[in-house]
């Protein structure tokens, strides 16, 4: 290590970098949560009080589990365990559904309420072309990152 | 500027060898490939990058009263303090 306490260093920031993921999805159910609830829901009554339950719910179920990978980072960077290798590619699991779900609802009720089609509503309005592009890079770097911490030789360190 | 023992095309010549003796838990300074060196600077530099934008765009878009832009500016913030990008200020 390049000075001493470098992996606490490093396992504290990425304890902000879980919270933040937990922050993430919070704040996507933040900006859906009008279409769900409230005098005029986008859906039906059944659909929308499912939603609510089955996001919050699983959205709470994260919690603990992302509680293991902070403690499980801090001892991985400091030489105890290599449990962390094995649960690293799982990660994505516990932090992007949420996110995905409430990014391509807010496409959808947009898309219907100004009834357009998908690349008439891109046209005019370029920042939902600039959404799905960032969400499909987004997948595309969790995919390699992924790849990574499966296929030995693929990244110059392991985990 | 020091010479470097290791050469910088050492790479896929001997990936599957060069490590794998003894686990590196993470450390890409323990592997002593150049190349590491040089992935890690750039995803660093991206990181630090990309996340101030991020930031900034963030701040300039805020109104007053608003939770959910605190609430995003906390995540950014978040975001920009996890990601080791912070690194090269404590080392200098």
């Amino acid at each position: 290590m390049s000075f001493n306490g470098y992996g606490f260093y490093l396992s504290s920031t990425a304890a902000l970098l879980y919270c933040s993921y937990f922050t993430h999805n919070v704040v996507a159910w933040m900006k859906i949560k009008p279409f769900f609830t409230g005098d005029h829901p986008s859906f039906s009554p059944r659909y929308c009080k499912a939603v609510q339950w089955v996001f919050l719910t699983t959205l709470a179920m994260t919690i603990p589990a992302l509680i293991f990978e902070i403690f499980n980072n801090f001892r991985f960077f400091n030489n105890y365990s290599t449990l962390y290798q094995k649960v690293r590619p799982y990660e994505a699991l516990m932090r992007d559904p949420w996110w995905l779900f409430s990014c391509l609802t807010l496409f959808h009720v947009i898309r219907k309420s100004y009834s357009l089609n998908f690349f008439k509503l891109i046209w005019r309005s370029p920042r939902f072309g600039i959404m799905l592009l960032a969400i499909f890079l987004a997948i595309i770097f969790t995919i390699t990152d992924i790849l990574s911490s499966i296929i030995s030789g693929l990244s110059g360190t392991d985990g | 500027m020091a010479p470097t023992t290791f050469s910088i095309r050492q790479g896929p010549i001997v990936f599957p060898h060069y490590r794998r003796d003894r686990p590196t838990f993470g450390d890409w300074r323990d592997v002593h490939n150049t190349e590491s060196y040089i992935v890690e600077g750039w995803g660093e530099g991206f990181m630090f990058g990309a996340l101030l934008m991020m930031i900034i765009i963030t701040v300039v878009n805020m109104r007053r009263g608003i939770l959910l832009h605190k609430v995003i500016l906390l995540e950014v913030s978040g975001k920009f303090a996890g990601d080791d990008c912070c690194l090269p200020l404590l080392t200098a």
